[in-house]
């Protein structure tokens, strides 16, 4: 073993020790094995929210709903554990869409703070309702109808459940849904574009995450016997969250790791310390200690959990050697993805914008801009920094909505539409400051642009069926070829944070292309190219041109924009200030005087 | 010797060297130009030297002293002022505190008063705005806010970042008068500019990047009538 | 509900100073928390936890020490704020230093604040303790014959802290010139090290002061309740958050505003609405669920294009 293996192989050794020492424990005392099922279970209830960025603390809240429901239903109704179980799942599920909905909408901190609020609700109705919960001092399983094997879980049922979420996991990690969480937890603006409903995907992991929950603590409830308000405080919903944040929830296994250690240092620390040590063995507070301090030094030390440290599976970084991608071949013609034939020239234009405007706070970013595009053409924005054209690309892709006027593509008005739906119907945009999710591969970015052509169902994405297997296949030789095009097949299975500034433009490129648009959007895409890459650059846009692709370039590299435009509009101070084609543009006096210099 | 003495800079953004290699001078009480296309590396340059991004190599020395790992406020109290693109004013604040912070590093009152009133001479217009918030000004006289809080500083050099940048044509006028009057008291000034020509013109030198490197340097009349840099970096047309 | 409590002015005399007092005590609180969120963006839970160990610090100058008032106030404040210093330089400068987001932040004070309450568990136990009456005379007056509103001497404390302190941290954002530091690394901290301004330092001032205000709040209200224990952060916790978001978040102003209605609120439901007193506890977390549905930036907040 050389030094240089030490690396990949010290993460596999702690996952060693963790799942080690977790069995040790549990053999030598079988009552915790429980405690460590029903915390992983937990800790997959945290990775649901926090794998699409959203940090949840309602854990507690629905084990609480989750554990009084299914105890209420065993022991005052006498339902078998069979039956109370998925009632109380049941009713975590509707729940968790009633306050999910409004809230869902609100930005990181605040989601987090309306969550953490809601633990504390519903621990006040617990109090509130003594006569179904046993308010205060708690219920117990034995009154009421027997706590029978009916009535109780054994560790292989919970067992049992874990390992079906565990699949659902691993599933749903290869899977287009899956992708598309990876998506949203990078750049959730850069998914929305490439057609991907942000809002929706994070509503099911809401819901997921809160019936897990839920499960969970209708397994403790059954398992212990016995349920006390405490049981529920935000401690535990803070216990949840470090299983997620020290095992890193960039992984479905990282929770689980995280769950293993934190659950089982404690007990280590005080059987083998607490010889020694002598208060340790009454320490009651040590594993409240141990998790602080696991939070604090992850957060600052380890942002990534544990998981960060694994090597990636299938991807290699860009090495210092690696060529820039090969010029080749071909792109594949515009499809015309949306109804209706294609337009004639002269006729209903492709997109049309009306007067539109976008006020901040009393600066006018854009004012009464009007525009039509046609078909098959080449547009260049152009205009001095802060004239408007990003906000102009912002609002015709549905970043952002205008204060007034319309767009109009194909004859429909899409001004104020959210993002994801532009992105179906035919638009696609690049970002001025690249967006790719840097840690998936280059492929698998390209990949994300057919999702919005991908028919797999949420519910049947886990069980695999062969037709989605076949339609991801089918992407998948899809998103290659069009790598092939663009010459950038050997860097397919590359990080691609990891490549050359001007192969990421290509591939921030091809991902637009993947979603098969018939307009597209380019925000700066020479921007940190050099001569000869620039030139490159506009022969292909040329050649996409051919192809029957329209598209609207913003761009301060003059060459560029003469060279490959057919039509060049100027924008200075949010108002189009000058239209027409290149010679005309440079010819104009406002043009010179505005933005190429004056004489 | 040079006030500003910068040599083999080099600026890394990740994987991406904006800057490499780059060398050049500036004398006290002069004004030189910076220019060059979009992406060429003019404002991590000035960013390097004001203290925001730690070069990856090169030295850069000050006055005589070696400022090249140095914090950027400590290299303001040294004397050298950058004014960003985009001006960096403190928007939710007054125009007057604005100015007042300007002179964070000096600690004189009366001579604070003084360059405060200077300032309002200089720019009528922001006397007549001291106390409205920043963030209400006209682009126009956000650029002249942030020209006033710099020469508050009381600074030997001042680093303009695109002071034309979205202003009207006719207040760029404006802006190189204020460039020109600066100059006259005595400030050095080393100006990056879109707007190429005009910034040639109130310079005595002038520096060409390109793709991080010194492409050309010069003094400016010769580079203006340099038809090479002419349609290179001013348009075509 | 008995329809004669509303035709009872004194009874709702006595509310409306329970309330205000009440209300004074979360301003107090609020104050600080609002002012670490509004220069620095960061949502700051171990605010609360900082607040406990300024009540139990000054628990033990006054109690165990024997000194008075004064003295316990000054060491809760001092302690506070070197509390609050040492988070900075902890729990929060290495994030700034990458580059983290909002929620890192809260994240690393959730670990913060465990380890504190634990420690203090583990230190202090779960006996509640008390102030001497000693510090304070107890008895409290009467308005209006014996019958009247009753008034204690740590209600009018409280009341006194919360206008002289909204004032002074008003004063001193504004006029003087570390204020107005303060400010401007609000605004933009790399413009301000563009200035000169030193904002590592300018923070660690900014969390003194808050720390000092977590301190006053840990004395007021142990003189107001007369019950110390290491949870007793998690209550004010949400109450803090619904008051600086009602309020809106970063003002002071808003942060008293905010107090006083969400103390009057709770007061009122607890006098008047049947099962009231059960319900106190949710009462702050509906407003601040109402506030963030309904108008995120609350009372005296601005749109700002990235909050809620």
């Amino acid at each position: 073993m050389r030094r240089s293996d030490l690396p990949r192989i010290l993460p596999w050794a702690v996952v060693l020790a963790i799942v080690g020492g977790d069995a040790a424990l549990c053999a030598r005392s079988p009552g915790d094995l429980d405690r460590f099922l029903i915390n992983a279970i937990l800790a997959l209830s945290a990775f649901a929210t926090l794998h699409a960025r959203m940090l949840s603390l309602a854990s507690a809240g629905f084990m609480a709903i989750g554990a009084y429901t299914s105890a209420i239903l065993a022991v005052k109704v006498g339902l078998p554990v069979a039956l109370s179980v998925p009632c109380a799942l049941l009713l975590c599920g509707i729940v968790a869409l009633v306050i999910g909905l409004p809230v869902l909408r609100l930005s990181d901190v605040y989601l987090a703070i309306c969550t953490l609020g809601f633990g504390e609700v519903v621990r006040i109705l617990i109090v509130l309702l003594p006569g179904l919960t046993g308010g205060p001092t708690g219920a117990n399983l034995s009154t009421g109808f027997p706590y029978d094997a009916m009535r109780k879980t054994s560790p292989a049922m919970i067992a049992l459940f874990l390992g079906l979420l565990i699949y659902l996991f691993w599933s749903l990690s290869r899977s287009k849904t899956g992708r598309a969480f990876r998506a949203i937890r990078e750049r959730p603006e850069a998914a929305s574009t490439m057609g991907i409903d942000v809002v929706a995907h994070r509503s099911m992991a809401f819901l997921l995450s809160a019936i897990i929950a839920g499960a969970a603590g209708a397994f403790y409830a059954h398992s212990v016997g016995s349920l006390d308000n405490g049981d529920f405080r935000f401690t535990r919903a803070v216990d949840v969250l470090s299983y997620a944040v020290v095992g890193g929830a960039g992984q479905w296994f990282g929770p689980l790791l995280g769950a293993g250690l934190l659950t089982a240092l404690p007990i280590l620390l005080r059987d083998s310390l607490g010889a020694s040590i002598g208060f340790l063995r009454d320490f009651a507070q040590l594993p409240n200690i141990l998790t602080g301090l696991a939070l604090l030094l992850v957060v600052v030390f380890l942002p990534g959990g544990l998981v960060q440290s694994f090597p990636r599976r299938t991807m290699p970084h860009a090495g210092r050697g690696a060529r820039p991608g090969t010029q080749s071949g071909d792109v594949p013609s515009v499809e015309h993805a949306g109804p209706g034939a294609p337009s004639a020239r002269g006729e209903t234009p492709l997109l049309a914008v009306r007067d539109l405007s976008r006020v901040f706070g009393g600066v006018e970013a854009l004012r009464d801009v009007s525009l039509r595009l046609e078909e098959g053409r080449i547009y260049g924005l152009i205009g001095p920094n802060g004239a408007g054209k990003t906000t102009f690309i912002n609002l015709v892709s549905g970043l952002d909505s205008p204060s007034s006027g319309r767009i109009i593509w194909q004859g429909r008005e899409i001004q104020g539409r959210p993002p994801h739906r532009i992105a179906r119907a035919g638009l696609a945009r690049t970002y001025q400051s690249m967006r790719l999710f840097a840690e998936m591969s280059v492929l698998e970015n390209v990949i994300v642009g057919h999702h919005a052509r991908i028919r797999t169902n949420v519910l049947t994405t886990w069980l695999r069926l062969p037709r989605e297997r076949a339609e991801e296949a089918a992407a998948r030789e899809e998103a290659s070829r069009l790598l092939a095009h663009l010459g950038l097949s050997e860097l397919a299975d590359l990080a691609a944070g990891t490549l050359a500034y001007g192969d990421q433009r290509r591939v921030e490129i091809a991902r637009a292309l993947a979603l098969r648009p018939r307009l597209l959007l380019l925000d700066e895409p020479a921007a940190g190219m050099n001569e000869v890459e620039t030139e490159r650059l506009g022969r292909f846009l040329i050649d996409l041109k051919g192809k029957g692709y329209t598209l609207i370039v913003v761009e301060h590299h003059m060459d560029l924009i003469m060279g490959v435009c057919d039509q060049i509009v100027v924008l200075n101070f949010g108002r189009t200030i000058a239209e027409g084609t290149p010679a005309e543009v440079a010819g104009n006096e406002r043009v010179r005087e505005a933005y190429l210099g004056r004489d | 010797m040079a006030l500003l003495d910068v040599r083999d800079l080099g600026v890394r953004y990740n994987s991406i060297e904006a800057v490499r290699g780059l060398s050049f001078s500036v004398d006290e009480g002069t004004i030189v130009a910076l220019i060059g296309a979009n992406g060429a590396g003019k404002s991590s340059t000035l960013r390097a030297l004001s203290g925001l991004v730690h070069p990856s190599s090169g030295t850069i020395r000050f006055a005589g002293a070696d400022i090249t790992r140095v914090r950027a406020d400590r290299i303001v109290h040294a004397g050298l002022v950058h004014v960003p693109e985009g001006r960096a004013i403190l928007r939710p604040l007054s125009v007057e505190e604005n100015l007042e912070l300007g002179a964070w590093t000096r600690r004189d009152h009366t001579l604070i008063h003084g360059a405060r009133e200077r300032v309002y001479e200089l720019f009528p217009r922001l006397a007549e705005r001291r106390r409205l918030p920043a963030g209400s000004l006209s682009g126009g006289e956000q650029q002249m806010l942030a020209i006033g809080r710099a020469l508050m500083a009381s600074p030997r050099l001042i680093l303009l970042d695109e002071p034309s940048m979205g202003l009207a044509p006719v207040l760029v006028a404006d802006v190189f008068r204020m460039i020109q009057s600066i100059h006259e008291s005595g400030t050095a000034i080393l100006l990056v500019e879109q707007n190429a020509r005009q910034a040639m013109r109130v310079s005595s030198r002038t520096i060409v990047l390109s793709h991080g490197r010194v492409f050309r340097e010069g003094p400016s009349g010769s580079l203006l009538s340099d038809p090479l840099i002419v349609e290179a970096f001013l348009g075509k047309a | 509900m008995d329809l004669s409590l509303l035709a009872d002015p004194v009874f709702l005399a006595q509310n409306i100073v329970d309330g205000v007092s009440r209300g004074a005590l979360y301003a107090v609180y609020a104050l600080g928390f609002t002012l670490i969120f509004g220069v620095l963006d960061i949502i700051n839970l171990a605010h609360a936890a900082t607040f406990m160990w300024c009540a139990f610090a000054g628990w033990i100058v006054m109690s165990q020490l024997g000194l008075p008032l004064p003295a316990g106030l000054a060491v809760s404040m001092l302690a506070g704020a070197g509390v609050a210093a040492l988070l900075e330089l902890l729990a929060f400068r290495p994030l700034r230093r990458e580059g983290s987001d909002r929620l890192s932040s809260m994240i690393s004070s959730i670990g913060a604040s465990l380890i504190m309450v634990s420690i203090a568990e583990a230190v202090f136990g779960v006996n509640t303790r008390r102030f001497p009456d000693s510090v304070l005379d107890p008895r409290p007056f009467f308005l209006g014959g014996s019958a009247g509103v009753r008034v204690s001497r740590a209600q009018i404390l409280t009341i006194a802290a919360a206008f002289l302190l909204t004032l002074a941290l008003g004063l001193f954002i504004r006029r003087t010139r570390m204020g107005k530091a303060i400010r401007a690394i609000a605004a933009d901290q790399s413009a301000s090290r563009l200035l000169g301004i030193d904002v590592d330092a300018v923070v660690i001032v900014t969390f003194l002061v808050a720390g000092a205000l977590a301190g006053a709040a840990g004395i007021l209200v142990g003189l107001l309740t007369n019950n110390i224990v290491p949870g007793m952060g998690a209550q004010i916790e949400l109450r803090g958050l619904a008051v600086v978001i009602l309020g809106g978040m970063g003002s002071i102003e808003g942060a008293a505003l905010g107090g006083l209605i969400l103390g009057l609120v709770e007061t009122f439901a607890i006098a008047y609405l049947p099962g009231g007193s059960d319900i106190k506890d949710a009462i702050a977390f509906l407003i601040l669920l109402l506030i963030l549905l309904v108008r995120p930036y609350g009372i005296l907040g601005h749109r700002t294009s990235d909050r809620a």
